[in-house]
């Protein structure tokens, strides 16, 4: 092939080479060169293999849509040869070979294709005994590209964009669109994935200098007007909800916000359908423009075309003016409806076959296009008495089109199938949402470029809210899609999707299994699951199935577009992240005493504290020692902090936790528990009375935000005068635990802290440092101890102050981990790590909380009917037996009895304090009576003997929080 | 008993870039960060203003009894004024947050505010930050779904929305001839959200700034 002489819109820079390597072998591109256009320039011809039958494949779409000539970068993979500019000191190699593009060792298994009918993949998997052959064989042979797992994490900023209209497709259309839009007063984004603007008015010419004028004069208004803005290289790749859309370009994804958008998106021109319609050379009519009119690459020396509309005949003036010899236009129809363009086809002496196909492409020595064999077609029946062979290199496929509607259909948009154009087009369009151009059913220039100015105007109109005068739109009688343009083979080989390499009889086959509705057809023949997810191939499909069922286009429907309806980078969707994190004010102090964070819910806390030269069960076992004999401090900040005030603040919390609030005294506080309207436990905490009409309590870390959120709407629903305010950040809060408690706070606070003034369970108001401070008295890791709440910018002020009171009597921080082993210790359990998305109180014996007596309270219905049947599990605790030694259970093994299944363990540790393993398991009733044996499954099947036991397993009388204990 | 120390919700992540240290309101603040450049107010700077007091209130009778301590309250949700040298953010409906300039004393009349059956005292623990200079648009570009060019300083325009994933009170306000944008979140967030912001900021040429610069630029 070679270079064509300078052309008006060229994309190639002539003065600039680029050097470039391709399968080992040196090639010169131009500047502006897409891989393909600069090896195609070079008589490089197979550029890829294909996906099943590594069958050599050559340049199909030239629109990022060739899927075949997917190409390694370095660690770059699945750069796409049609389109991807070519820059200097690239060393490619196309994907998915073995040995390279030209002696791929695979390709044997062309032949094979007898042998590997449609199914074959799942078929292969029936089998147990061969699964495991078969998956090792797929996974070394199939895989588009080698991964480099050093390849460094590319940090692509994700970014918001806003404007009143988006328009998608910078074609004739779309460009008309924008500028009525703008010209109305709108803010208009407008995006093509192409490097220029322009679309198919700048290269599907025929000849037509004056509309290669008019779509220049166009995209140079687009360009210079102040309210718009233009965006190349820029796929918008789906459509969602309240008009976002997410724009990929070539360095970040964009999420675009608008109040309208306009669906310029065009067409994509569909293959025709025959045997070898798959040699390098045989490629769509508009792949050969794009060479023509984008990279002055002559597409071939001699050319057929297989026309089956108006642009067929365009594609052949386009290459006549390219200097390609055209052999012959083979036009599927009978009886072609006139144009223009036929008429100058036949004027410069080219061979017109009304009523012809091309019954089978023939290879060369090299696999690639050498010859045709023409012959008349009678509704895809090919006569072959008469055909005749056709010595080319190239085949231009122009026989229709199919709507790029993936984001009309992603909007919601109802389509319907119209038969004179025998296209899909939008029938019912979401509001806010509108459609012009070929997407549209809109195929003449003209046409479109008023189609466009109607859309623009009328999405501007919606975005402004402004009435504005409605645009007339020519009609048009064309016909720019043929019906079937499929023709059958006994050899087959004639393929419908080039990703996969389906072929007709595979659709014959899969129909004939049952797989006749169009999403089990799409699934079981993997029709367009392959990298260009049909864009070429779906549309052919259809009317296959619809041919093979007797069912017309609109009965057989479309398929599901999912977005993105065109793959992204994976460093585009991931991006810079963003995933928020809570810290203490206390991180700090943590971290300076050697805090090992681990994470809960959304906060980084203290798992424990490290100490050089100990383990770290050791240094555990050492903060729970200091908890049980001296003093210790937890951050316990984390914790939901929820105040509700008001004269109905008792009611309010009646109604939301299964106690009877309303009965606390002032002063006190009482541990509490919630539940959702099934009766599931959903969180827990401490709720402390300030005031009569002041309420402040807990909630679980990662219940907080659950807990507020419900509570206000259900007060939103009840209207009981009294407001919620969540505190979980502004207040801190530590747990001050251990035998020396009082010791070392008494000195710093205004409080009483006697037994008899501030007794277990009570909750006092005062000053601890000159700090506000709400103080409770609970125990949930056993011990005296306070819970401090103060206001969170004192709260570091505060832990200095205690740590430092607390140096004579040997204080030191406890973590998360020594926590949960000193609250098991005294059996309480934790709600999401003892309890599930199924469990009810009385499973884990709170009866005691719930007062089903109370006139009502969220779940209270439910618990009556729970209450009322026997019990399917309980939770129970239970220990290993004294100086046992072997693997332990860990949490979530599974409890055997009688060979089932029978429950799971919740919680398991060993104990400094009791000298064993003990833990809490959900067992069925019969099981947990104390003194019960049961076995526990070890992950590799080995089993466990463990004791039922009543709890708390230590100080189960509550001495420790008695004055004489 | 002395008055006990306030310790802002960056002090963590501050403590190892600060050059220079300022107390402020009770807190410490950076006066200047190492390697701060005064050329981040030319692209995009961040500073901390987190040592300013702040209190809220909210319920259906929170305007009467900020209007009882002749505070002015913003007629219309979503917005701000000022009161005395108070600012003063009308958030949703019926909730109000009240900063201090330095020195002011409208936030203490504000937290003593006798009890009311229809009044609800919010305490506060914001990180609370300025986004100053010509690329402020465009961080918010890359880290909020709002359109920030719609949010007026001269309306008093606030917004609630979420930054990074954090939930954040917005409000743009005017400096100079220039608009700069206001940055309210849980404290417990700060960190987060300071060092995602400054590193969105340095690729765009900006970075963190200390109250010295913020006083210079005038915010």
């Amino acid at each position: 092939m070679s270079r064509l002489p300078q052309l008006p819109d060229e994309w190639i820079d002539r003065t600039k080479l680029v050097r470039f390597r391709f399968e080992g072998r040196d090639y010169t591109g131009l500047a502006g060169d897409a891989v393909s256009s600069a090896l195609w320039a070079a008589g490089v011809r197979t550029l890829g293999r294909s996906f099943k039958y590594h069958r050599p494949r050559g340049i199909l779409s030239m629109a990022n849509h060739d899927v075949n000539v997917l190409l390694q970068d370095g660690q770059r993979l699945n750069v796409r040869g049609d389109v991807v500019p070519v820059r200097e000191g690239m060393d490619l190699s196309a994907v998915n070979t073995w040995g390279g593009v030209t002696a791929d060792r695979v390709r044997f298994l062309d032949r094979l294709a007898p042998f590997l009918p449609v199914g074959f993949y799942y078929k292969a998997f029936y089998s147990k005994r061969w699964f495991p052959l078969w998956e090792r064989m797929f996974r070394a042979i199939t895989g588009l590209g080698r991964i480099d797992l050093g390849t460094p994490h590319l940090r692509t900023p994700k970014r918001y964009e806003f404007c009143d209209v988006a328009v998608i497709g910078a074609g004739p259309s779309g460009l008309s669109a924008a500028l009525a839009a703008a010209e109305a007063g709108a803010r208009v984004v407008i995006v093509d994935e192409n490097a220029k603007a322009g679309g198919s008015g700048l290269y599907q010419l025929g000849g037509h200098v004056a509309q290669r004028d008019a779509a220049l004069q166009l995209r140079e208004r687009v360009a210079a007007h102040p309210q718009i803005r233009l965006f190349t290289g820029t796929l918008a790749a789906a459509w969602y909800a309240d008009q976002w859309i997410p724009l990929v370009d070539g360095e970040r994804m964009t999420k675009l916000r608008a109040r309208a958008t306009v669906m310029a998106s065009g067409a994509f021109e569909q293959p025709a359908v025959f045997r070898n319609n798959d040699l390098p050379g045989v490629m769509l009519g508009s792949a050969m423009q794009r060479l023509i009119h984008r990279y002055a690459v002559q597409p071939a020396r001699r050319a057929v075309v297989l026309a089956a509309n108006a642009d067929a005949y365009r594609v052949a003036l386009d290459l006549l003016d390219a200097g390609v010899q055209v052999m012959a236009v083979a036009d599927l129809r009978d009886q072609p409806m006139a144009c223009d363009a036929m008429d100058a086809v036949r004027a410069r002496g080219v061979e017109c076959l009304a009523g012809y196909a091309i019954y089978e492409a023939h290879a060369g020595e090299r696999g690639e296009l050498a010859a045709v064999t023409l012959c008349r077609v009678r509704d895809g029946i090919a006569e072959t008495t008469g055909s005749r062979r056709v010595d080319c290199d190239g085949v231009a496929m122009s026989t229709g089109w199919a709507p790029a509607a993936n984001l009309l259909y992603q909007a919601g948009t109802k389509m319907r199938f119209d038969e004179r154009l025998q296209q899909f087009v939008p029938d019912v369009l979401p509001e806010g949402v509108f459609a012009c151009g070929r997407v549209n059913g809109v195929f003449g220039f003209e046409a479109r470029l008023a189609d466009g100015a109607r859309a623009g105007t009328a999405a501007a109109g919606f975005a402004l809210s402004r009435e504005l005068p409605a645009v007339a739109v020519p009609s048009e009688n064309c016909q720019p899609t043929h019906p079937w343009p499929v023709v059958a083979h006994p050899s087959a080989k004639n393929f419908v999707d080039f990703d996969e390499d389906l072929q007709v009889k595979d659709f014959e086959n899969a129909v004939q299994e049952g797989y006749d509705n169009i999403e089990l057809l799409k699934r079981f023949t993997t029709v367009g699951m392959g990298p260009s997810q049909g864009k070429h191939s779906n549309m052919t499909a259809l009317r296959l199935l619809a041919r093979l069922t007797g069912k017309s286009p609109q009965q057989v429907g479309t398929t599901t577009a999912r977005p993105f309806f065109h793959p992204v980078p994976m460093s585009h969707l991931a991006g810079r992240g963003f995933h928020p994190q809570r810290r203490s004010p206390l991180h700090g102090r943590h971290a300076a005493l050697g805090a090992v964070f681990m994470p809960a819910g959304a906060w980084e806390r203290p798992e424990y504290y490290a100490v050089p030269g100990k383990s770290r069960i050791d240094c555990i076992h050492d903060e729970v020692r200091r908890v049980r004999t001296k003093v210790a401090m937890i951050d316990v900040g984390t914790l939901g902090k929820i105040e509700v005030r008001g004269p109905q603040a008792a009611e309010f919390l009646n109604r939301v936790y299964t106690a009877r609030i309303d009965l606390l005294k002032l002063g006190g506080t009482r541990y509490a528990i919630m539940c959702d309207e099934s009766g599931v436990l959903t969180d827990e905490g401490v709720i402390a009375r300030l005031a009569d009409d002041v309420y402040y309590f807990t909630t679980t870390t990662s219940g907080a935000a659950n807990v507020y959120r419900e509570m206000s709407r259900l007060n939103s629903e009840w209207r009981l005068q009294c407001g919620i305010v969540n505190l979980t950040g502004a207040y801190s809060s530590v747990n001050l635990a251990g035998p020396d408690c009082r010791k070392v706070l008494g000195p710093h606070t205004d409080i009483d802290l006697s037994a008899a003034a501030f007794p277990y369970l009570a909750v006092r108001q005062g000053q601890i440092a000159g700090i506000p401070a709400r103080v409770m008295r609970v125990g949930f890791v056993g011990e005296w101890g306070y819970e401090i709440h103060i206001p969170a910018e004192y709260s570091p002020t505060l832990w200095d102050t205690l740590m430092k009171a607390g140096e004579p009597f040997g204080i030191g921080p406890f973590g998360v981990e020594a926590q949960r082993l000193l609250r098991l210790e005294k059996g309480h359990l934790i709600v999401s790590q003892d309890t599930d998305g199924l469990t009810h109180p009385f499973e884990v014996g709170m009866d005691w909380a719930v007062k089903l007596d109370k006139p009502f309270f969220v779940g209270q219905r439910s618990l009556q009917i729970l209450k009322a049947m026997p019990l399917k599990r309980k939770l129970a605790g239970f220990r290993l037996a004294e100086g046992y030694t072997g693997p332990v259970p860990q949490e979530c093994h599974l409890i055997i009895a009688d060979g089932e299944i029978a429950g799971r363990v919740t919680s398991i540790y060993w104990s400094p304090n009791v000298g064993r393993h003990i833990g809490l398991a959900f067992l069925p009733p019969d099981l947990a009576a104390p003194g019960t044996s049961f076995e526990i499954r070890l992950t590799d099947g080995a089993m466990v003997r463990a004791e039922v036991c009543t709890t708390p397993f230590f100080d189960p009388e509550d001495l420790r929080q008695k004055e004489l204990a | 008993m002395n008055t006990p120390a306030r310790v802002s919700p960056l002090m963590d992540i501050h403590a190892a870039r600060a050059a220079s240290w300022v107390e402020l309101e009770d807190m410490r603040s950076v006066a200047a960060f190492a390697g701060e450049s005064a050329a981040h107010l030319q692209t995009v700077a961040i500073g901390d203003l987190s040592h300013h007091r702040r209190f809220g209130v909210k319920g259906p009778g929170a305007a009467n009894a900020l209007a009882s301590l002749g505070i002015t309250t913003p007629a219309r949700a979503n917005a701000w004024v000022t009161s005395g040298d108070a600012l003063i953010l009308r958030l949703g409906l019926t909730e109000y947050l009240v900063e201090d300039a330095s020195g002011d004393a409208t936030v203490r009349s504000v937290s003593g505010l006798p009890t009311a059956p229809d009044v609800y005292p919010v305490p506060r623990f914001d990180a609370a930050l300025v986004l100053a200079g010509p690329q402020a648009i465009e961080l918010f570009r890359q880290t909020c779904a709002v359109d920030m060019t719609t949010v007026s300083a001269e309306r008093g325009d606030l917004v609630l929305t979420s930054m990074v994933g954090v939930g954040v009170t917005v409000a743009a306000v005017p400096s100079g001839s220039n608009t700069v944008y206001r940055v309210w979140c849980d404290g417990t967030y700060g960190a987060y959200l300071w060092e995602t912001l400054c590193e969105v900021a340095q690729d765009l040429g900006g970075g963190p700034v200390g109250t010295e610069a913020l006083l210079r630029a005038g915010c």
